[in-house]
């Protein structure tokens, strides 16, 4: 009886892998002839992990929330196909023309004729007002630095506005043109101290193509068009429905079954697979970012550039590229990501040569082998939990490693709990990376002044000719010389490894045929043209 | 009895303060500040982060944080700002409570006629395999993590068949519905996650139905009733159940707890908009709101299951004495 | 009979995790090609290549040239002089090794991992329901004993801690203390002590007033000898039942936690951590979250089938 009873339950533990064992395709949709011309109408239905936290991009610290804020509040200029931040690649946007004054203390931009959606015009008040609020205290804004050399924002009539600036230097229009100009006539009800609290979904009102309407925390947020948008015709959509779920496998089910229509960040495995079999367009696009081993460089050996070059070359940063990201991505070459215009691109990546790497080891004493003299470099090696790239990078770069004698042991934690090790000095190294949107600030990354805790140069890292460097940068009154000086840094920096410089990766958004004018062409902006799309 | 019952909800409320100042002293003594979560891989200068920490008043002291907390709590009755939401932690709540209520809800509802259902009829069917295959069946269903059961269902039901959505609470375009297919569609999306929350406890009742019968079965009374001839369906129905529905009642009860706690799980991998949802993401973001405020209610959950639990067996039979600790 | 056989199991179970490095199986934390052996399905024979100094190489596709022998690794042809080989030849170097489970995204052993994450996992589950029973025992002794004003203290302490929904306060743990293999049994010993408490204090309230217990009392028997010689033994078998469902439950705790990513930490397989992840890969490689699945749902039966058979048996007024 017993016997019997346990084949059956052998029997139905079984029986789930017999069901995936047989294959089993759900029906795939014919591919439908892209048609020519854009039709008006329709919903876009857009998965996302994340939820909007506030629709105050001066309160929101959410990377999705922006992407979808920079759609209803525009800013002066928009970023363009191109290098990241450089004035050539902005495009007018609620500012028609701008023009720098002649002793390069000031920018004066003339706005478009354009209205809100409520039907007020946009006029230079609400850029002063957005200014002050940029600036306020109460305000917990991000990129707030970006304002620090703006001494003020003047109105010199109802469609002209000059910013003032504190000295002449290269990035003026970039930091005049950060972040999006708010109505003055809405958010101006509410004093600066209560803006954290406010819910500003009642706010109601755009300059930009879309506008929010619902949002059902945790479920799911609507943007409707927004008539009053300066371009004619657009947006095409008359609806963009985000649907908020925070399991990424359970996203890609839903965009293959069809409930969803776009997502615009999928891991770079389930690209192959998604776009197998016809039925879902993939859209690789460059994301301006780059992961790497952050070393201690105030604890031995870390604190040894050659140790640190050894390192990085045992480390095979191609197969990560291979492994881990599917191919998406290129290996790491330096403190610049790729995307932007500062880069050098003659800027060799370290070659991955463990031979050299253990030569470099046995010199310094360690064991690089089992049996050989020396002691066995153990340390460990941190990264924060919940990306799962940098998880599973964690698990490969330790094999790497191994196969040098090094003896890693990875510790994947919270996020908090892995800065506070960091800041506090208590780590070997740590697998971060950093996401560049706007403006590229080497400095504030690699100059010795900005060591915890004062700034983000958290492995401590200090060469005097670099920091001298950076001084001569912040006094570069242009563009062109500019350039030579930061070819210099990055050649310094990438030459003391201060950070191994691991891989840059691509992002891969999918959708559904029926989606039609996606184009990602502006590094870290996926929905920049939002605006374009349309149903089929 | 009013006096029994407002002496053990009296209970509740050191209850309720215990788990909050337990909640709060955890979240405080764990090493880091809340805003490097929210701040993710943004190069940010000193000044911009402390800006925004004595924004959101995360510098002010711990202890200083919780006075403020409980004076606004008892005073004016308010539980704080959701930082995660941007909204007051009660709207949160408020919102996130319903759908909670409605999973767990429709999972009791089928847990117990699944239970009692699939209990009763295998205690008919003593020593044939359908007993056999429900107690392995109940076996499985208890073994099963929850999540994974979750997305097995999701797979199947929902990518192969094609039968079930695969996840949240209504469609897209739910809001342009009739009142029938809004009610329809939620229905729908019901299904699966309250399947999924309910298979535990389902097996839990249908062993506990099971045995429950089979004991009430072998009573000598009605083993004589039985030889003079009294049906078999009556005596399964008129009395084996019967006595076999107070501790079933108990399970219940105490089953209560349980779905709120599995909620977590489900909710995460079905996206529902609900209590354990909310909760998950708040302790990821140090939320501390609304997790004070999401374990205090939790706690008075498991309060009142026990109460109703007990409530209902007094009322069920009059020689169970009322305790009155929350718990033997 | 049936809890004989499910002990059975589970000690079958415990055996193969005990010898599971002599059992001659892949190192389950081995990577050696993470793109030819990336998610493979059970029952693979990859192609590989003994090399002459004794490494292997792993191909997605093989061929003969002149005088050479190109492998491919995804996109990418690799030329290898025969001399490099085994033997100096493709037909002795050629080989076609067995993945009887398949390998996950890292091109591990799947197999070799599962056996392993047995260790593992009912390692945790043992060492969590030990602290469980220890820490239980330790309160509820203590609350039995004394009475009075202790007593009430801490049956409130332990309604308060009942009160949080076990998986709640396990998350909550883990999100602020941090990811580790000592951290996840702290925490699931710590939130799991309190129906071992119960147990303890229910015997020793029901023994404490019996003759021998107040005989010995009044003979000025210290405690603690009370505890471990008189009454400590009556809880015995029920304390034993109570561990042997807690093994099971940790077990499935220790894989909730890892499915929100929240787990022992990696590369060392537990049950859990394996199915979170697969989790992200179910659609196209199945058996990496599948299969540890499964061996849980046989594992945790084989448990409950044993301590509730056992207790039925045994303790004819527990309920």
């Amino acid at each position: 009886m017993e016997l019997k009873r346990f084949r059956s339950l052998l029997a139905l533990l079984l029986l789930p892998a017999a069901l995936f064992a047989c294959g089993g395709e759900q029906a795939v949709p014919e591919a439908s002839v892209a048609d020519a011309s854009p039709r008006a109408g329709g919903t876009l239905v857009i998965g996302s992990i994340s939820d909007v936290d506030s629709w105050n991009e001066y309160i929101s610290q959410q990377s999705f929330t922006h992407f979808l804020l920079h759609r209803v509040y525009l800013r002066l200029a928009e970023p363009k196909p191109g290098p990241l931040d450089h004035p050539e690649s902005f495009a007018p946007s609620l500012a028609e023309t701008w023009v720098p004054s002649e002793d390069g203390l000031s920018w004066t931009f003339r706005l478009r004729e354009a209205v809100w959606s409520d039907g007020e015009p946009i006029d230079a008040d609400d850029v002063r007002f957005t200014w002050m609020a940029q600036t306020s205290e109460h305000v917990p804004w991000i990129a707030a630095a970006s304002k620090a050399q703006i001494v003020d924002v003047e109105v010199l009539d109802d469609r002209t506005v000059r910013f003032h600036f504190e000295r002449a230097y290269p990035y003026q229009f970039v930091d005049a043109v950060e972040g999006g100009i708010l109505p003055q006539h809405v958010f101006g009800k509410v004093p600066f101290e209560q803006w954290k609290d406010h819910d500003w979904l009642t706010a109601n009102v755009a300059s930009g193509p879309f506008i929010p309407a619902v949002h059902r925390p945790g479920e799911q947020i609507e943007l409707v068009r927004n008539a009053n948008y300066y371009e004619p015709g657009k947006p095409y959509l008359d609806r963009v429905v985000v649907r908020v779920v925070p399991d990424i496998s359970n996203l890609t089910t839903q965009l293959r079954s069809g409930e969803i229509d776009y997502l615009e960040n999928i891991p770079h495995w389930d690209a192959e697979s998604l776009g197998s079999d016809g039925s879902l367009e993939i859209v690789p696009f460059e994301y301006a970012n780059y992961d790497f081993i952050g070393w201690n460089g105030a604890r031995a050996p870390f604190n040894d550039a050659e140790m640190r070059r050894a390192l990085t070359m045992a480390i095979d940063r191609q197969a990560l590229v291979d492994e881990l990201i599917a191919g998406h991505g290129t290996v790491g070459r330096g403190p610049a990501p790729s995307a932007w215009w500062g880069a050098d691109p003659g800027l060799d990546p370290l070659p991955y040569d463990p031979e050299t790497a253990r030569g470099i080891l046995r010199a310094k004493g360690y064991s690089t082998a089992e049996g050989e003299t020396g002691e066995t470099l153990h340390m460990t090696l941190l990264t924060n939990a919940g990306n799962r790239v940098r998880e599973d990078a964690l698990v490969k770069i330790q094999a790497h490693l191994a196969r040098v004698g090094v003896e890693v042991s990875i510790q994947p934690l919270e996020m908090r709990t892995m800065r506070g090790q960091v800041v506090s000095g208590d780590y070997d190294a740590y697998l971060g990376g950093w996401v560049f949107s706007g403006k590229v600030d080497l400095q504030g990354l690699f100059d010795s002044a900005a060591a915890p805790p004062n700034g983000m140069n958290i492995v401590s890292y200090a060469n005097p000719e670099v920091d001298e460097l950076f001084a001569q940068l912040a006094q570069a009154d242009s563009w062109e010389s500019m350039t030579p000086i930061l070819r210099e840094v990055q050649a310094k920096i990438a030459q003391d490894q201060p950070y191994s410089f691991l891989y840059e990766a691509q992002r891969i958004a999918a959708h559904a045929p029926t989606v039609a004018g996606v184009r990602i062409d502006v590094p870290s902006d996926p929905l920049n043209n939002l605006a374009d799309y349309w149903i089929q | 009895m009013i006096r029994y019952l407002l002496r053990r909800l009296a209970v509740a409320v050191p209850l309720m303060l215990g788990v909050a100042t337990l909640v709060f002293i955890l979240l405080e003594t764990a090493p880091g500040s809340p805003v490097d979560r929210v701040l993710g891989d943004r190069p940010v200068p000193a000044e911009v982060r402390e800006r925004i920490e004595r924004a959101y008043g995360f510098d002010r002291p711990a202890p200083e944080r919780y006075v403020r907390w409980l004076g606004a709590l008892c005073l004016r009755g308010e539980l704080g700002w959701s930082h995660s939401r941007a909204r007051p932690v009660s709207r949160a709540i408020g919102e996130a409570l319903p759908p909670t209520l409605l999973l767990a809800g429709t999972a009791m509802v089928f847990f117990l006629v699944a239970g009692i259902a699939l209990g009763a009829w295998s205690a008919a069917r003593r020593g044939r395999w359908q007993e056999r295959l429900v107690t392995l069946l109940s076996l499985g269903a208890y073994a099963m993590p929850a999540f994974w059961l979750g997305l097995m269902a999701i797979l199947l039901f929902s990518y192969r068949f094609g039968w079930f959505p695969a996840s949240s609470m209504r469609d897209v375009d739910a809001a342009s519905f009739s009142a029938a297919g809004r009610l329809l569609d939620l229905a729908h999306h019901l299904v699966l996650p309250a399947a999924v929350l309910g298979a535990a406890s389902a097996a839990a009742m249908m062993r506990f139905v099971q045995a429950g019968m089979l004991e009430a079965l072998a009573e000598p009374f009605v083993l004589a009733a039985r030889a003079r001839g009294v049906s078999n369906r009556r005596l399964l129905w008129g009395h084996a159940l019967r006595r076999a529905i107070l501790p079933v009642i108990n399970l219940a009860g105490l089953s209560l707890p349980v779905l709120v706690s599995g909620s977590l799980v489900v909710e995460v991998v079905f996206a529902w908009p609900g209590m354990g949802r909310l909760t998950y993401d708040a302790i990821l973001t140090q939320d501390t709101g609304v997790v004070l405020a999401t374990t205090m209610l939790a706690a008075l959950f498991v309060v009142l299951g026990n109460l109703l639990a007990d409530l209902a067996m007094a009322w069920a039979d009059p020689r169970v004495r009322l305790r009155e600790e929350s718990a033997g | 009979m049936t809890w004989r056989i499910s002990l059975a199991i589970v000690a079958v179970l415990a055996v193969i995790a005990l010898v599971a490095p002599w059992l001659g199986l892949r190192d389950p934390n081995a990577q050696p090609d993470g793109l030819v052996l990336r998610e493979l399905a059970p029952m693979s024979r990859p192609d590989a290549l003994r090399m002459a100094d004794g490494t292997r190489r792993f191909a997605s596709e093989l061929r003969e040239v002149d005088g050479a022998v190109e492998l491919r690794r995804g996109a990418r042809w690799e030329r290898l002089e025969l001399e490099t080989l085994d033997g100096g030849a493709l037909a002795t170097a050629r080989e076609r090794p067995l993945y009887v489970l398949g390998t996950d995204g890292f091109g591990r052993d799947v197999l070799s991992r599962v056996v392993h994450g047995a260790r593992i996992s009912l390692l945790v589950g043992l060492l969590a329901a030990t602290m469980a029973l220890a820490l239980g025992t330790l309160v509820g002794a203590s609350a039995g004993l004394a009475g009075g004003c202790l007593d009430a203290v801490l049956m409130r302490f332990t309604d308060v801690i009942l009160s949080v929904p076990r998986l709640f306060l396990a998350v909550l743990l883990v999100a602020l203390y941090g990811r580790s293999l000592t951290t996840t049994i702290i925490v699931l010993g710590a939130t799991s002590w309190m129906a071992a408490a119960r147990i303890v204090r229910g015997q020793i309230l029901a023994l404490r007033e019996r003759d021998y217990v107040q005989a010995a009392r009044a003979a000025g028997v210290s405690p603690v000898r009370l505890v471990r010689l008189h009454l400590l033994p009556a809880a015995t078998m029920p304390l034993i039942i109570e561990g042997v469902l807690r093994v099971g439950d940790t077990i499935m705790i220790e894989a909730a936690l890892s499915f929100l990513g929240l787990g022992v930490p990696p590369p060392d397989p537990t049950w859990g951590n394996m199915i979170a992840e697969g989790r992200d890969r179910l659609f196209d490689a199945w058996w990496i979250a599948t299969i540890p699945g499964l061996a849980i749902v046989a594992t945790v039966v084989a448990l409950h089938l044993a301590g509730e058979t056992a207790r039925r048996r045994w303790s004819p007024q527990a309920g």
